[in-house]
């Protein structure tokens, strides 16, 4: 195994410049040396490092828990050497595909998603409004679980995935209420995420996008049993999604996903409508998808805290 | 009758975008019903089984699988749409193999292989370590031996030989190194950061570098150089060559030395080193009197006031842990007993007592301190010493060596308090907190009180919290750090405020 020591040897250049990185991707690289590269995409590559994967994307893909995202020429040249099998070895100021340079990982600072600076129930019902003013204007994708955005009763066209997702969703919100009976948690999580992880075609299939975006509101808002109760359930089914997707469950189920989620989060939260514009904008170009079913996740939780004011959040009662 | 057919492919990952437009693509041909194009999750598969477009061999997929799935008036039709989606599906293959792993049995076919190699580490028995590091070094690389049980002059000669080649001779007896953020034997899972370490001791440095993490910042390279460098008749040879290493590496904007304290003479040089950086220094000797600094240097006195200089803040303000010192010992107890695993931790122990004008006793005493004997009243047990280590492992590795001691202590009816280093990482046992756990349920109720502190970050494999989680629930008091478990043993004996 190859091992770089750099304190001996003089610095390399490599075509792409590593800006900003995830949490999730941070704690994956840090220490490690070795990985290879699993899937190749127009502007982005995936590496695996000791059994995680990391996304090395183009910094215009917006920043992700689980991303490097790095600054290139308009011809990615950096991502020439990714192939899928292509041995990776990583030292603290270089990424080197099948031993050519790929991305200078110095300087590369670390992102951290969005928070709500300061947040009650009555900012967070001005945000909800918002986004129901704002539902006229939805041009939500007929596929995926977006439709669930505004209830548990899909709106718009049902499609194989709406369908089967339905009765998880509506259990996940009855649990999330406060209407499950205790002792019956453990089984309708249990349930409920096993219908909805790898539901869906692309990546990150839409019913993780949407058990992510859960997640992740769940954090933010600091309801801490209920983000642990899931985050059990979805751990113990990851197996049942593909690795990619494996990757953005694990950094959501420590609270933090894309760029673009957590800035409608915040708006939402902070109710502040004239950023919810432009963070669903954002939201709008990830993936196929994946925006609208994590955003649906979200909304999800927020709701239900609406309804159930006296979630314990953090120790402290929402009034 | 209608036919369907399945394809799977592995290792293919295309973006839901690309698979919905050729899913429909494949739903407009004509004499299709229905075409679908997912990964293998059982959730899609349930779906596509209530479709009807599962086969067997779209049942035997998995996540990692794309399935195509074709439900055709017949087989022609069929057959054709899924040579479609093959078409649709290709890319250009990038598909490489995996690099096969190989094991060089020699230095020399190690440096054939590797040619950019530029370091071996040694850990072979110490009759042998010196030929090894021998050749390393004629082949051009830096070494580290592990390996101790390597005679006094014979380190003297290789350093002597490492110091004409310009080369960085790590040990003999070296157990802790980071280079490049690399591990190498007993050491932690710390960030990179711009802070460099160069430690005579390895306990020493897996505190300082633990701490630091633990404060935010990262180490730039940690490098050991033996306990037996800063002697007179070695003269800090590995010392000094560190610190060229680090003066010239753009990577580290401060230096941390770790010691037990040298020889007057080895000490200023190495001062006139330090003195000629452009670099700042924390200096911890440990246990050493107060030495005259470079304007660049500051001389702490312990591992956490090194750690502490070295980032600018105060571990105490992000501990997590904060001790109990109002807990009281039972009647009739007065005595500390320290059972340390980490030299160097027993040594900043003595020192806490030494400041805090406490009479204490070890059987690796630092200046001040008394040699231990039978009668000794506070003891500070190094237990990594060669006395209890010879023919059994560290009880770093083993923490059955401790238990003997511990079991003993806890059963001391003049006891008061034991303390305890727990020392974690790579190298180290998988769970040293569940077996001292184990020995804290067998004791009896009106036990002695037990502190302890955790050496080591929550990134290393055992996980420092889960570590102190453990012990926590075991009833012991826990420290921040190793000084302030010393404290708190005094705090809670009323020896100290």
């Amino acid at each position: 195994m190859p091992l770089s020591v750099s304190l001996f040897s003089s610095p390399c250049v490599a075509p792409g410049h590593g800006v900003q990185i995830g949490c999730f991707a941070r704690d994956v690289i840090d220490g490690a040396h070795s990985g290879r590269v699993t899937a190749v995409f127009e502007r982005s590559g995936y590496i695996e490092v000791d059994g995680d994967w990391v996304c090395v994307a183009n910094v215009d893909a917006g920043y992700n828990a689980v991303t490097i995202s790095v600054r290139s020429s308009p011809s990615n040249d950096w991502l020439e050497h990714f192939h899928v099998g292509a041995p990776v070895v990583i030292t603290p100021s270089l990424l080197s595909i099948s031993d050519c340079p790929a991305v200078n990982l110095l300087p590369l600072t670390l992102w951290s998603p969005a928070v709500a600076p300061c947040w009650s129930l009555a900012t967070l019902s001005r945000g909800l409004q918002a986004l129901a003013k704002w539902a006229p204007d939805a041009r939500l994708p007929a596929d995926g679980l977006g439709a669930y955005l505004y209830g548990s009763q899909s709106i718009g066209v049902a499609t194989r995935e709406s369908n089967a997702a339905g009765g998880a969703i509506t259990d996940l919100t009855r649990w999330v209420r406060g209407v499950v009976d205790s002792t019956d948690e453990s089984g309708v999580l249990a349930r409920s995420v096993s219908v909805l992880i790898g539901l869906g075609p692309g990546l990150t299939p839409s019913g993780d996008d949407f058990l992510a975006g859960m997640l992740i509101a769940l954090s933010a808002c600091g309801a801490k049993r209920w983000q642990h109760q899931l985050a059990n359930a979805v751990q113990a089914g990851l197996k049942g999604t593909g690795a990619v997707s494996q990757t953005h469950l694990k950094a959501a189920v420590k609270g933090e996903g894309g760029e673009a989620l957590h800035q409608a989060l915040v708006a939402l939260m902070a109710g502040k409508g004239d950023r919810l514009g432009p963070a669903l904008s954002a939201l709008d170009r990830v993936g196929h998808t994946s925006g609208w079913d994590g955003l649906a996740g979200v909304v999800t939780v927020l709701r239900a805290i609406m309804a159930r004011p006296f979630l314990i959040l953090d120790g402290r009662c929402l009034t | 009758m209608s036919v369907v057919v399945n394809q799977v492919r592995t290792g293919v990952f295309l973006d839901s975008v690309v698979l919905m437009r050729i899913s429909r693509e494949l739903a407009d041909f004509e004499g299709i019903e229905e075409a679908a194009l997912m990964i293998g999750t059982p959730s899609n598969l349930a779906i596509l089984e209530s479709a009807g477009l599962l086969g067997e061999l779209g049942r035997q997929a998995g996540g990692g699988d794309l399935v195509l799935a074709v439900r055709a008036r017949d087989a022609a039709t069929a057959e054709l749409a899924a040579t479609e989606a093959q078409r649709a599906l290709e890319r250009p293959s990038r598909t490489g193999g995996r690099a096969e792993t190989w094991q060089p049995r020699t230095l020399r076919s190690a440096c054939s292989a590797m040619t950019d190699a530029n370091l071996a580490l040694v850990s072979v028995p110490g009759d042998f370590a010196v030929a090894e590091a021998r050749k390393a070094l004629r082949l051009g690389l830096h070494v580290m031996i592990f390996s101790d049980n390597v005679p006094l002059e014979e380190e003297v000669v290789l350093k002597r030989e490492a110091t004409e080649a310009g080369l960085l001779v790590m040990g003999p007896d070296c157990g802790t190194v980071i280079i490049d953020g690399v591990p190498l034997a007993f050491a932690n899972q710390v960030p990179r950061g711009d802070i460099g370490l160069i430690g005579a001791s390895g306990t020493g440095i897996q505190e300082v570098s633990s701490l630091i993490a633990r404060l935010g910042s990262g180490i730039s390279h940690a490098l050991g150089v033996g306990g037996r460098d800063l002697s007179d008749a070695v003269g800090g040879s590995s010392m000094l060559a560190a610190l060229k290493l680090l003066n010239n590496d753009p990577g580290t904007r401060h230096v941390v030395l770790i010691s037990k304290p040298p020889s007057a003479a080895v000490a200023k040089v190495i001062l006139t080193e330090v003195a000629a950086s452009d670099r700042t220094f924390s200096i911890c000797f440990i246990g050493a009197a107060p030495l005259p600094m470079p304007s660049n240097a500051t001389l702490l006195r312990t591992l956490k006031a090194a750690a502490e200089h070295a980032v600018g803040a105060s571990i105490n303000a992000v501990a997590k842990e904060r001790g109990d010192e109002s807990v009281l010992p039972g009647v009739g107890r007065s005595r500390i007993v320290g059972l340390f695993c980490g030299g160097t931790l027993a040594a900043e122990a003595q020192v806490v007592f030494i400041d805090e004008a406490v009479s204490v006793a070890s059987n690796a005493p630092i200046p001040g301190v008394s040699q231990l004997v039978p009668v000794s009243h506070h003891v500070l047990v190094d237990l990594g010493d060669d006395s209890y280590t010879r023919g059994r492992p560290h009880p770093m590795i083993d923490p059955a060596v401790r238990e003997g001691e511990l079991v003993r202590a806890l059963g001391d009816p003049t006891v008061a308090v034991v303390l305890l280093d727990v020392v974690i990482g790579h190298g180290a046992h998988v769970d040293p907190a569940s077996a001292i756990a184990l020995v804290l349920c067998k004791a009896s109720s009106d036990r002695p009180v037990v502190i302890a502190s955790v050496t080591g970050t929550k990134r290393d494999p055992q996980d420092r919290d889960a570590q102190a989680s453990i012990l926590r629930d075991a009833g012991v008091l826990m420290a921040p750090t190793n000084a302030d478990a010393a404290r708190l043993a005094l705090a809670c004996l009323s020896l100290i405020d």
